[in-house]
């Protein structure tokens, strides 16, 4: 069930707020939050649900223990940690390992067909940030197991995060402010994300689809850069917008967490894009392997690229256990690491434009190897993409354009503070509550049309 | 104090309004009625699903299902986007290119291995057609967007159907005779009075244009002995006042008008005899039997006006301008050929594969006193299951 469903949005929801307010003191919220949070993880993976049970109950005691343990503190909390990675290995990464082993020695390991219990990224780091964070004494052993319970399995950050540190939300866990203002707040973070979802990223995809899934390659330049442009839009609205419905439901709920996406699109530099996207990923790989590995502060220059180049091996293969990913977030590492040795210099020096427009095509490009299925279909779309055309074109560049002209234009301004800034100058306005809440609730009704519109599923034998 | 409270209620005028109208659907979709079927859609709506041991891992997604389709006020909200696509202006809405009030299938490239599968069948068909001692060919009904193709901007003039074709008859066994009837319109005015314009298929004056096209076709190809195509007059009807429901119409919840000319082949008062079944005389039909006789509320469509797609039914004609009887495996344009086929043909035995039930076609076209067997299917039907005849 995800946010962006009738099921959620008009059953599941009106449940959870009902009981939840309901609920007068914070122990019983907390309790009843984390029966919701189970509940909501099982309806989505019914078989996977023991999962996140067991990894909750283990993590919870060695938790204590990291607490009490003066000596041997590292040793253990290497354990632990590889503990929880052996998990998420086996789950998400033991066929992808299967196989390459099987390339390279004559094993013939069989290839493990192991379902990818939905979220297991997303909860195993936050485990293991907050195991870190009582190794490093920046926070402390948490003794209440629901609370603990609760910080893993929030269902508003369960499924896609963002992967909010127990530091910040332990205090939240023993109280936390409930206010209309920050429960109106949240609905219109719920509404935003809601609308970035179902009216842009939804419908970008039918524009991205309709060329990336043309594996004959049969499209031509004009359509592999609307494809590409589009799925580039569509990723960001996809993910902001559901990281904006998390954000908003934790509000409704009295959880405050920080902001995991800034307009990445505006960024002047690979560096400044991923400062800006997905903040909470880029933080977490930053503090518990970057840093702790030395960072860039070791004397050995090489050993500081080494550094890099592993927290972007990692974050390429936390996106999926694919050597696409793998080979999209060491690209994105090659242009951090060139921007540190040369290029932010040169292009500090550049017009504010050709910097713009040099992170957009570097990030856009970059899309083709996460879009794509393999190598030989991002090989294939970069020759598309640089005019190297196919003996047919199936497709209709013109029609794409002509249809969704202005859904790639609304897209484009919502990636940018635009919309936000204008809001802003609004806000001045006497009338402006009403404004925004009209607006909002205009769109709230909106997303109903499209999430109803969404099942439709015409019966057509169309070959007749 | 007064600010604070301004305050409040700056945000209660959000949150109330979003209370109430999440409230309001959850507490509906309760209480609102539940439809099995889907007008729009044509299609069964998901049923509440039954919660057991055995189920209970397909339950959380066989619930959403339910819950989706049984939101209230569904079905107007699939009109009202479908409302909202019109007016934005977009050239393709639904899978269907929209111009001059036609609704045209968006058309499809099938890719050369589904036509090597599609033609190594029929090829199948034909080698068994003649191991049984008949005569077969393969006949091509034009199709609603190969015909319009000049209404579309011309960017969107793509031929898939031509290409389609194309590819399919160059990977025929060369013995097999095939009739471009798709032709059948070349040099002719006034294109669109020959199909409805929120219907994939034709009219009678469509179909009769093309029939007289493959008459023509079957005696130049000595099929049949005598130039029928050129005695056989087309005299139509029309039926006046009626709501026509188009099929691709219902997509957008019958937003399209739906007066639309309706002209009717006039057969005179030729007496026909409808069977239902190949090998008894038994089986007699009503001709209401083989016509959509669903439709109550004084509207027509084209299995209404013309006849239904059923797996088998034989047409005996005394008065029939051909001593000789045809078997026709066809698609859904041929339904309103039907009464044309009985006009020509003594009997006219008709099989639609995808409705068949009890009988293999192989054992139909074995045991059919017609010794002439045409597979004709529009032009753009080049792959998928209707190919699937059972014969190897």
């Amino acid at each position: 069930m995800v946010f962006s469903s009738l099921t959620f949005i008009f059953a599941f929801l009106p449940i959870l707020l009902s009981g939840y307010y309901i609920m007068q003191d914070i122990k019983s919220k907390n309790i009843f939050l984390f029966i919701a949070g189970i509940f909501f993880y099982a309806w989505g993976e019914p078989a996977c649900v023991w999962l996140i049970l067991f990894s909750i109950a283990v993590n919870y005691w060695l938790g204590l223990i990291m607490g009490r343990i003066t000596s041997g503190k590292k040793l253990y909390l290497a354990a632990v940690i590889a503990f929880n990675l052996a998990i998420l290995i086996f789950f998400k990464y033991s066929a992808f390992l299967a196989a390459n082993i099987n390339a390279i020695l004559p094993l013939h390991l069989p290839i493990p067909k192991v379902p990818l219990p939905i979220g297991i990224s997303f909860f195993t780091f936050k485990i293991i940030s907050y195991l870190a964070d009582i190794y490093r004494g920046t926070a402390a052993a948490e003794k209440n197991f629901i609370r603990f319970a609760l910080y893993v399995s929030l269902f508003s950050q369960l499924m896609a995060g963002p992967i909010a540190r127990y530091s910040a939300i332990a205090p939240q866990l023993l109280g936390r402010e409930h206010s209309l203002a920050l429960f109106k707040s949240g609905i219109e973070r719920f509404i935003t994300g809601l609308a970035k979802k179902i009216i842009l990223a939804n419908n970008l995809a039918l524009v991205a689809d309709s060329v990336f899934n043309i594996k004959s390659g049969a499209f031509g330049t004009w359509s592999a850069w609307i494809g590409i442009i589009s799925y580039s839009m569509q990723i960001y609205l996809d993910f902001s917008g559901y990281s904006d419905m998390a954000i908003g439901l934790g509000q409704m709920f009295g959880f405050t967490v920080d902001e995991n996406f800034n307009y990445p699109y505006i960024s002047k530099s690979v560096g400044e894009f991923w400062r800006r996207w997905h903040i909470s990923l880029g933080s977490f790989f930053r503090d518990y392997v970057y840093i702790p590995l030395g960072g860039s502060r070791c004397k050995n220059i090489l050993k500081n690229y080494r550094n890099l180049f592993i927290v972007w091996f990692l974050t390429g293969l936390w996106h999926g256990a694919s050597w696409t990913f793998i080979c999209w977030g060491l690209y994105f590492g090659f242009f951090i690491a060139v921007e540190r040795v040369f290029l932010s210099k040169l292009l500090a020096k550049s017009p504010a434009l050709l910097q713009h427009l040099y992170l957009l095509l570097v990030t856009v490009l970059g899309w083709v190897f996460f879009r794509a299925g393999n190598f030989a279909e991002s090989l294939l779309f970069f020759k598309r993409l640089a005019g190297m055309g196919p003996s047919r074109d199936i497709t209709n560049p013109m029609l794409l354009l002509h249809d969704n002209g202005l859904l790639l234009i609304v897209s484009a301004l919502a990636c940018t503070p635009f919309l936000k800034g204008s809001a802003a100058q609004l806000s001045k306005h006497r009338l402006y509550p009403v404004f925004n809440s009209v607006v909002l609730l205009l769109l709230y009704a909106a997303c109903i049309m499209y999430m109803s519109n969404s099942s439709y599923n015409p019966f057509i034998y169309f070959k007749f | 104090m007064k600010q604070k409270n301004c305050k409040q209620t700056e945000n209660l005028i959000l949150i109330i309004p979003f209370l109430c109208i999440t409230v309001f659907f959850f507490v509906l979709s309760f209480l609102y009625p539940k439809y099995t079927l889907s007008l729009t859609e044509n299609r069964m709506l998901a049923q509440p699903p039954v919660l057991s041991r055995q189920t209970i891992a397909s339950f959380p997604g066989d619930f959403e299902k339910y819950f989706n389709d049984q939101f209230p006020g569904r079905e107007k909200f699939l009109k009202l986007f479908s409302r909202l696509q019109l007016v934005s202006g977009k050239i393709k809405v639904r899978n269907l290119y929209i111009v001059n009030g036609f609704l045209l299938p968006q058309e499809y490239l099938y890719s050369d291995s589904d036509l090597a599968v599609s033609a190594e069948k029929t090829g199948a068909l034909m080698r068994y057609i003649a191991s049984v001692g008949k005569k077969g060919c393969y006949v091509s009904l034009p199709y609603k967007t190969s015909v319009y193709n000049d209404m579309l901007p011309a960017y969107i003039q793509n031929n898939f159907g031509e290409l389609n074709y194309m590819n399919f008859v160059g990977r025929l066994d060369p013995g097999i005779k095939t009739c471009d009837a798709f032709r059948c319109y070349q040099g002719r005015d006034s294109l669109e009075q020959y199909f409805f314009k929120t219907d994939l298929h034709w009219n009678a004056k469509g179909a009769a244009v093309a029939y007289q096209y493959i008459l023509q076709w079957l005696y130049e190809e000595k099929f049949i002995d005598s130039p029928v195509h050129s005695t056989l007059n087309f005299d139509f009807a029309y039926i006046e006042d009626t709501p026509y429901m188009g099929d691709l119409n219902r997509r957008f919840s019958y937003l399209f008008s739906t007066h639309e000319t309706i002209p009717v082949f006039n057969s005179g008062e030729k007496p026909v005899q409808y069977y239902l079944s190949y090998d008894s005389d038994q089986y007699t039909l009503d001709k209401d039997e083989i016509t959509d006789q669903s439709l109550n509320n004084g509207s027509e469509n084209y299995n209404s006006v013309y006849t239904l797609n059923r797996g088998y039914y034989k047409m005996v004609s005394r008065d029939a301008l051909l001593d000789t009887g045809v078997l026709v495996i066809k698609d859904s344009m041929q339904d309103a050929m039907t009464e044309m086929f009985s006009s020509v043909f003594q009997t006219t035995e008709v099989v639609d594969i995808r409705y068949l039930e009890d009988t293999a076609l192989s054992q139909i076209i074995k045991d059919s006193e017609a010794g002439l067997v045409l597979l004709m299917y529009h032009q753009n039907n080049v792959t998928g299951d209707m190919f699937d005849f059972g014969i190897e």
